[in-house]
Formats: structure tokens, sequence, C-alpha cells
């Protein structure tokens, strides 16, 4: 079941009803059956295998720990088989394919979705009571419940369990307010996804997928419309998650804060899949530096390089994900040896504050970004190199004149006109509908506080244009939303 | 010298400011070039100096310069 289908709706609707009709000290069961429920629809037995195994392992051990003094060589051994045993899981559920023999044909093996993030959220939770920043929970129900909990069982955020315990305990309580918000995130989220992700799904695998027919502009075109379809299609995951948990009185964490419009590499990854990269961050990147102190300014970089490697790795085992992975590293690690120089020349030179120099650290940062994406989407490393050896190719084509232009523009571009190069063979409806949704996508997320900008007030003021919003939010999404049905790019991992 | 005092001349020297004074409750945020990065060579100097070492628990404890005095103060 996905988000974006109707009978999640219907589902969710049914949930919705006998959650709050349950009397409030039964209401994690409820939860817990719909969401053992959810992931059963996927119909891969494996993979509530794999969520009972986590759950009752963790559970487990957490409780050991709790009695065990900390840091003691006991309690570090627990630990370790704790780590060991989930990310056992992990492996095994991603290498499936490969392990069980193809006679026994069993359905759907090369379904692990979710596993990476609830084995993540498991571990946290391990080491947070390893270090007794958080007591063991005794209650096994509210335990499994927060590793299966489903608005964010298939692709987080990944939830501490500091953050998320409590709340399943006392969710807040639902007001009209509530309700409206949730729903219009809800909303806005399956809009970026069905209307703008997925219709930029299209473009990007016209050239992504059929490579050789393309070289230069239609190369950078099509990979910023890849960085626009990820972040709409994971940002838009995130919101409707974070809707559908408000409406049960859960807040789930933030996961993106307008990403790319960040001035670094390491200010990226604090505005990008934030549950995961403070994971990663406190996790892996913090005790590795610690343990490599010694080696002074070595520490950080070396690593960042580590973190990142295995941020890749946890994407999946391609050489695709893990040149990502490096090559963010990379980036971290250079700025991490740099940042006290830019500092120091930003300073000398009086340039902190300067709007020019913003924006040229925001446009530097997010073609480092996109460079790095090519490798993500790109199907193997082969078609990588060919993007990254053909991206200078045939930028002559800019100085055009205008009956060139409109020469190019007619549909049935078959040759290598300017409408094949920037329209990629694709219908002019497809792309027009994807710049109008990049537009609207810039309009609501750009500004820095959307409430006081001229839509936003008029937004709050008056009913009829309120209204009108929501109208055309759902026509649109009825609509616009595309027929084929793309599953979500981050529910591979 | 007692240890806020030591301690305030570590970070003086790390963070290259003769004009910083730490306060208990002061976090990396009131700290100008007190980040993720620097934390480390702030960690380093403080062992070296008091010629003595962190525990991993012990680091993910400190979030507050009073933090880190307690934490000193107990090993030292």
């Amino acid at each position: 079941m996905q988000f974006n289908t109707p009978v999640f709706w219907i589902f969710f609707a049914a949930v919705f009803c006998v959650y709050y009709l349950a009397r409030p000290a039964w209401r994690w069961a409820v939860l817990l059956a719909a969401s053992l429920f959810f992931y059963a629809t996927i119909n891969a037995p494996q993979l509530i295998l794999a969520l009972v195994f986590v759950t009752i392992i963790s559970y487990a051990l957490g409780r050991m720990l709790a009695g065990l003094p900390a840091e003691s060589n006991k309690s570090k051994s627990i630990l370790w088989l704790g780590i060991f045993l989930n990310l056992a899981v992990l492996i095994i559920i991603r290498y499936l394919p490969v392990l069980i023999p193809s006679w026994l044909s069993l359905p759907n093996l090369a379904v692990s979705v979710g596993v990476s993030f609830y084995v993540f959220q498991a571990i946290s939770y391990l080491l947070d009571v390893y270090y007794e920043e958080q007591p063991a929970e005794r209650h096994l129900g509210y335990f499994s419940l927060y590793i299966s909990f489903f608005p964010k069982l298939l692709q987080g955020p990944i939830e501490r369990a500091s953050a998320l315990l409590p709340q399943l305990r006392k969710p807040n309580v639902l007001t009209d307010e509530v309700i409206r918000s949730a729903l219009l995130l809800f909303a806005w989220g399956l809009f970026k996804k069905v209307v703008i992700a997925d219709r930029l799904g299209i473009l990007v695998g016209a050239v992504y997928d059929h490579l050789p027919q393309f070289t230069g502009i239609s190369l950078w075109l099509a990979t910023f419309y890849y960085a626009l379809q990820i972040y709409c299609d994971f940002s838009g995951y995130t919101d409707m998650a974070i809707g559908v948990a408000r409406l049960l009185g859960i807040n789930l964490s933030i996961n993106f804060n307008k990403p790319y419009l960040a001035i670094s590499i390491a200010d990226f990854w604090r505005r990008w899949h934030i549950s995961f990269s403070t994971w990663i961050f406190d996790y892996i990147f913090k005790p590795v530096q610690m343990n490599l102190r010694r080696l002074k300014t070595w520490a950080s970089p070396i690593a960042l390089l580590v973190t990142f490697f295995l941020s890749g790795i946890w994407h999946g085992a391609s050489w695709g994900f893990v040149i990502w992975g490096l090559l963010h590293g990379l980036y971290m690690a250079s700025y991490a040896l740099l940042a006290p120089y830019e500092k120091k020349f930003l300073r000398r030179f009086k340039l902190e504050n300067s709007t020019m120099v913003r924006i040229a650290r925001i446009g530097i940062t997010f073609l480092l970004v996109c460079f790095a994406w090519i490798f993500f989407r790109a199907k193997d490393i082969t078609d990588g190199w060919y993007v990254v050896s053909h991206m200078f190719s045939g930028l002559d084509i800019i100085p055009l004149s205008l009956a060139r232009l409109i020469q190019g523009l007619s549909i049935s571009g078959q040759g290598l006109g300017l409408g094949y190069t920037l329209m990629f063979n694709v219908s002019l409806a497809d792309n027009i509908l994807a710049l109008f949704g990049i537009a609207i996508l810039l309009i609501v997320e750009l500004p820095a506080n959307l409430a006081k900008t001229w839509l936003g007030v008029a937004f709050q003021k008056y009913t009829v244009f309120r209204w009108t919003v929501y109208w055309l939010l759902t026509m649109s999404i009825l609509a616009l939303g595309t027929i084929v049905q793309a599953g979500f790019v981050y529910s591979r991992f | 010298m007692n240890t806020i005092e030591t301690l305030n001349t570590i970070f003086r020297t790390v963070f290259d400011n003769p004009e910083i004074n730490i306060r208990p409750e002061m976090t990396a945020n009131d700290v100008e070039g007190w980040d993720s990065l620097s934390h480390v060579n702030l960690i380093l100097a403080i062992e070296n100096h008091f010629h003595i070492q962190f525990t991993q628990k012990e680091l993910r404890s400190h979030k507050t310069v009073g933090d880190l005095i307690q934490s000193i103060e107990s090993k030292v």
C-alpha cells in the first residue's frame, strides 16, 4: 500500500475511525495491528519476518542492556550483538534474491522496502539505551509500534526513541486546526509526488534511459529535473507521512528544509533527509571522529569519508551509490579542510553578508549536488561516465536564432532540433505541465515564511480564495496525477 | 587557577580569540568557531592539558561548558 493510492486513503479512513473510537489505553494496539496489516499488503512475507525479528531482538537486548552498568564489557558485547543482528537482517533481506534458490519461486523476493529505515532506527535505540540516554522500553506493544508505526514504516523519517515513544503513549489532541493543517500537508505532499515528481520522472527517464541519443544541454537539463524529481518524490512522501501521523496525534520529525538553498555541502546535509543525516552524524561520524582525534586536522575529513561511504552503501550495493556517497564524502572532507580559510577570506573582504556571495554559494552547492545525482540516477557506472563525458559536447547550440527556436519547438521533434534537445521527445503537454509544477513548487516552498507572502495572507484571510486553492489542489491531483503508477524513489532503499 | 579559568584559556587558544569568556550555561551556539569540526580540537587540547582521556559516553554527554567542567573535574 502506498500513500498515493486510493486504497490507502480508504484504509486510513477506517484506521482513523477505529483509533478514535477505541479506548485511549488500547489505541497502541489499533495502530500496531494497522501497521502490520499495512506492511503485509506488500505481499512479501520476508518483510514481516524481518520486522518481527528486528523488533524482538532490539526489545530483548534493550532490556538486557538496561540492567547492566554502562560501557562494561558485558554491555558492550550485547550492544555489538544487537548491531550485528540488525545489520544482518538488512543485508540478508537485500540479498535475498541471490541467497534463495530460484526454484523455490517465492514472490517479491527483491522487495526490501522499509527495512533499512527501521533497522537504523532500532540501532539508534540500542545505542541510546547503551549510553544510558534512553531508558529501555518495557512495554512490548509500545516498542513494536515505535518500530513499525505505519506512517514512517516504509521510508522514514528515522525517529529517535526519545522523540517518538512518549508521543505514542500520549498523542496530541485532535483539533480543527490540526486536522486542517494535516490534510493540507498531505495534499501538498501528494501534489508534489503525483503531479510534479512523477511527471519529471517521465522527462528524466526519456534521457537517462536512452542516453546515447543525448548530449550537452539535454544532460544538464535532465539532471536538474532529476534533482527536483527526487526532492518532490521524497519530500512529498515525507509530507504525506507527517500529515497522516498528525491526524493520529503524532508529530514526526522534519526531514527536509529547502535543501537546494544550501550555501555549502555541510549545509545541504542539514537540510536533506535530515533524520538520516543526523543519524549518520550522531552514530557514525562523531564516534569515528573522536576515535581518530589524535590525527588532529585529519580526524574530521577521514571520519567524513567513512561516514558518507557508508551512507552510499546504505542506499544500495551498486557502484553508482558508492560513487555518490564518496563524492559527498569528498565534498564534505574538502569543506572541513577549507572552511576555516573560506571564513577568513569572507571576513577579510567583508563579504559575509553579501547577497551575491550567498547566491554564488547556493549555485555552486547546487551544481555539486547535481553532479553527484548523476551517479545516483544513472543505471550503472558506464552510464554515469557517459553523462560526465558528454556534458560539455554540443553546448555550442546555445547561441540560437529565434527561427531555429520556433522550428525546434514543434512537437514531432524526432530530429535534433531544439525541441528534442530540451523536450527529450516527450509530449509538449508533459513538458509544460512539468514546468508548471516546478513553478508551483517555487511559489509555495521558496519563501522563508509562506504565511507572510501575499499568497499566504490571502489564503488565511479570504475563505473563497482558500477553498479555491483546496479545489485546485484536489482537481490537479486527480486530473494531472500521472496515470503511470510510479513507485516512490526512496522505497528502494 | 581553577578549572573554569584553565578551560577559558584553552578555549581562547583553540578558537584563536582572546575575547572569549566562557560561562557554564554556554553551548557551541554561543562561541564563535565552535562547531563539530573544531570540537575535536578542543577535546584534544583539554585531554592533553589535564592528562585525562574521555570515554565515548562522556563525550556524548558534553552539551554545555558546564558539562565539560563537570566531566573534567570528575576525572582529575
